[in-house]
């Protein structure tokens, strides 16, 4: 018996996962919103990208030798499927719907010119995927933050044309953040098209990794979550809330610890009023609540998911599993025994999705 | 001006954005009223500075010209407002801290030289002036012996004779374990070079702090606009990733009984507790990675505790607490740099049980540290 067989079986006898006899239920509506795709385009650019640079050590580089190295193994198998391995698994679990994004670091370590067109032609396929099984994807577009203006234009057309829920954006871009000025346009269009902006880590930026890459900390321990809540963070303070209120960003991870420092950044802000720096229009906790929403991807840890609803309010924490990086069985596990209300699961489980990406079930 | 002043000018305002502590220090006393005498509150994150500290700031500053902690070590030897406010309280380890104490129902302060300590001055002039330092602050505690403990300060760029001085400030001056102001010239205590500090602190049964300061210069540049280097969120990047390289190393299996203590809520460690735990059993599982005896979060629970130092939050304790336990977490206020009421009234206000409350304001203090109970 090969292990995914034995864990269907196991998962079949909900008891053997712990499961409650409901995990199964089909009356559950469960939309998962972190879910990783590739397309064979993205795989031979990504493999053009680390085969022409042999000496790189970084992390992504090693990890991109592995995952290009075999596009039979199991990780890249399961990136490049939709209908043999990822329907079967959702419908085993429950998981009535995936929002898919392109894996990280998606075009944002191409050629400007090779990444837009991997882009578009990630997005076409995405919503060809979509369309093929109605009701059980929906997709957040890929763009290319190196040419910000075709970004911008690939977000209208992923909205008007492709009918595509929001827009993935893995961290840095060649270092760069997208509180730099002339990201902005991708900021504005996000906002004026009412496409959230899913931050999704990757191997923090050139400077900031040094002290992370002994142990390899510049990953999914630590890295990631510096990388990815600083870019946060440093969205927030250069004012673009305030020049783009309806802008909503999405961070996994259960907010990548971002909403753990609520109290300081707002005491820090505060002092910095004090001083008579008049930096941002609001206070962090304010920008927290308003322009960001969560989710659970990777951190099934019902404390934090508690502090979480707490601090951000239950309408701002999204479910995720990080198919196929994370396992199915337990992210479902985590959610059915969560010490959560029914009203609050349903919330976390698909509303807030629903609403937050415009999903139609 | 010439171009040096510039750039020195331009540091400093920089800096000023990032600098701890309210502008006044008076404001927040208005919004608190005195805590009542119910508790024995042991504030664990105290600072002071010492007149050999401060002219070895100013002596840098004839040849150093940028860094983030150079902007902060500048200013309090600068005649800003926040300077005049802040200045003389660092410098009062006596009968005005402890009225001060009194008025904000402090029981205790374990004191500790401001960051970044001595850890910016060549090995020799750290040595040197941690010694002085030291004995200044023996002094205090002697004459206020209910009032103030304290942390050595050590210069971890000699970690041969920083061991010697490791075990005078037990041996000899009765203090209370160590203060490490996150990295020394960017280099981390996971490192072997710096075995010998962890090595001697285990011996002696006392904990080193690791208290924040600017991440390396080489590591700052995402964080330099906003202000983002200092205590808004630069500070908890560079400690908590101080605190990960150690949970991470392996030193907790060579120094089992080594206690490390970290401000502000654990610098965003325990929020991580599950990721890092399974992250790290599937890398194992999958790569072969990683050469720890036990989960992570063994480690974090057995040699690490928090201090609540500038995160007055009840859900972040509430958060802390359910995933540390109350046996490793102590109270902090950060003074000067924070209110020591507006700390006391977060504590006395949480709606958490009452024995772990105790634990928090004292009972650990007084094990960790070894205080008189």
């Amino acid at each position: 018996m090969k292990r995914r067989t034995l864990l269907s079986a196991a998962v079949g006898l909900a008891a053997g996962m712990g499961l409650p006899a409901r995990a199964s239920s089909a009356s559950r509506i469960r939309i998962a919103t972190e879910e990783a795709f590739s397309t064979r385009e993205h795989m031979r650019a990504m493999k053009a990208l680390v085969d022409a640079h042999p000496e790189v050590t970084r992390f992504d580089y090693k990890l991109w030798r592995m995952i290009t190295g075999n596009l039979e193994a199991d990780t890249p198998k399961r990136l490049l499927d939709f209908a043999q391995l990822r329907l079967p698994e959702m419908d085993q679990y429950g998981v009535t719907m995936q929002l898919l994004s392109l894996t990280s670091p998606g075009v944002q370590m191409l050629d400007k010119d090779v990444a837009v067109g991997v882009a578009e032609s990630t997005n076409d396929e995405l919503a060809e995927v979509i369309a093929r099984h109605p009701g059980r994807f929906a997709g957040l577009a890929t763009v290319a933050p190196q040419d910000p203006a075709r970004a911008a234009k690939e977000i209208e057309r992923a909205k008007n044309r492709l009918r595509l829920n929001g827009i993935v954006i893995n961290s840095h871009t060649n270092n760069e953040y997208l509180d730099n000025r002339k990201y902005w346009p991708i900021l504005e269009a996000a906002a004026a098209m009412d496409m959230p902006i899913y931050i999704h880590p990757r191997t923090p930026s050139d400077q900031m990794r040094a002290p992370m890459d002994d142990y390899n900390m510049g990953s999914a321990f630590w890295g990631y979550g510096i990388e990815t809540s600083t870019h946060f963070v440093r969205i927030m303070m250069s004012g673009a809330f305030d020049r783009f209120p309806n802008l909503t960003i999405v961070l996994g991870h259960m907010g990548e610890a971002v909403h753990f420092w609520i109290w300081r950044l707002d005491y820090m802000s505060k002092a910095g009023v004090q001083r008579g720096e008049t930096p941002i229009k609001l206070l962090p906790s304010e920008y927290l609540r308003r322009n960001l929403r969560i989710t659970t991807s990777g951190q099934e840890n019902p404390a934090a998911l508690r502090y979480s609803i707490d601090v951000l309010g239950l309408w701002n924490v999204m479910w995720a599993i990080d198919y196929p990086y994370q396992e199915t069985p337990g992210a479902v596990r985590f959610m059915e025994t969560a010490p959560l209300t029914e009203p609050e699961r349903d919330a976390i489980y698909f509303q807030n999705a629903q609403r937050v990406f415009n999903i139609k079930l | 001006m010439n171009r040096r002043d510039m750039l020195g000018l331009a540091g400093a305002l920089g800096a000023a954005a990032a600098l701890p502590g309210l502008a006044s220090g008076q404001a927040s006393e208005k919004q608190f009223s005195k805590p009542t005498g119910k508790y024995r509150r042991i504030a664990t994150e105290e600072a002071f500075a010492t007149q050999p500290q401060l002219d070895g700031f100013r002596d840098i500053g004839k040849f150093l010209t940028q860094g983030a902690d150079l902007s902060f070590t500048q200013t309090l030897i600068g005649d800003s407002n926040y300077a005049k406010n802040m200045t003389p309280r660092l410098l009062d380890i006596g009968a005005g801290r402890v009225a001060r104490m009194d008025e904000d129902g402090v029981a205790l302060q374990v004191l500790s030289l401001t960051s970044p300590g001595v850890q910016l001055f060549s090995p020799d002039t750290a040595i040197s002036i941690a010694r002085e330092s030291n004995d200044i602050l023996v002094e205090a505690i002697r004459k206020y012996p209910t009032r103030f403990a304290g942390l050595a300060a050590i210069a971890p760029h000699d970690a041969e004779r920083s061991v010697v001085e490791m075990d005078r400030a037990i041996n000899r001056l009765g203090l209370n374990g160590f203060i490490v102001n996150s990295h020394t010239n960017g280099e981390y205590l996971d490192e072997e070079k710096f075995w010998p500090i962890l090595e001697a602190a285990e011996a002696l049964d006392r904990p080193i702090y690791i208290h924040p300061r600017s991440l390396p210069e080489t590591s700052l540049a995402p964080f330099r606009p906003y202000g983002l280097g200092g205590a808004s969120w630069g500070y908890a990047v560079e400690t908590g990733t101080h605190g990960m390289r150690l949970l991470f190393s392996g030193v907790f299996d060579r120094f089992p009984r080594l206690k490390i203590v970290l401000g502000h809520m654990g610098e965003g460690i325990p929020y991580w507790v599950y990721r890092f735990d399974h992250m790290y059993a599937t890398a194992k599982r999958n790569w072969g990675t990683g050469s720890l005896k036990e989960p992570p979060s063994f480690y974090l629970k057995r040699n690490m505790l928090i201090t609540t130092s500038g995160m007055f939050s009840e859900p972040v304790l509430r958060y802390c607490l359910e995933v540390l336990g109350a046996d490793n977490i102590l109270w902090a206020a950060d003074y000067p740099y924070q209110d020591m009421r507006e700390a006391a009234a977060f504590l006395d206000a949480a709606r958490i049980p009452e024995a772990d409350k105790v634990k928090i304001y004292s009972g650990n203090a007084e094990r960790v540290f070894h205080l008189k109970a």
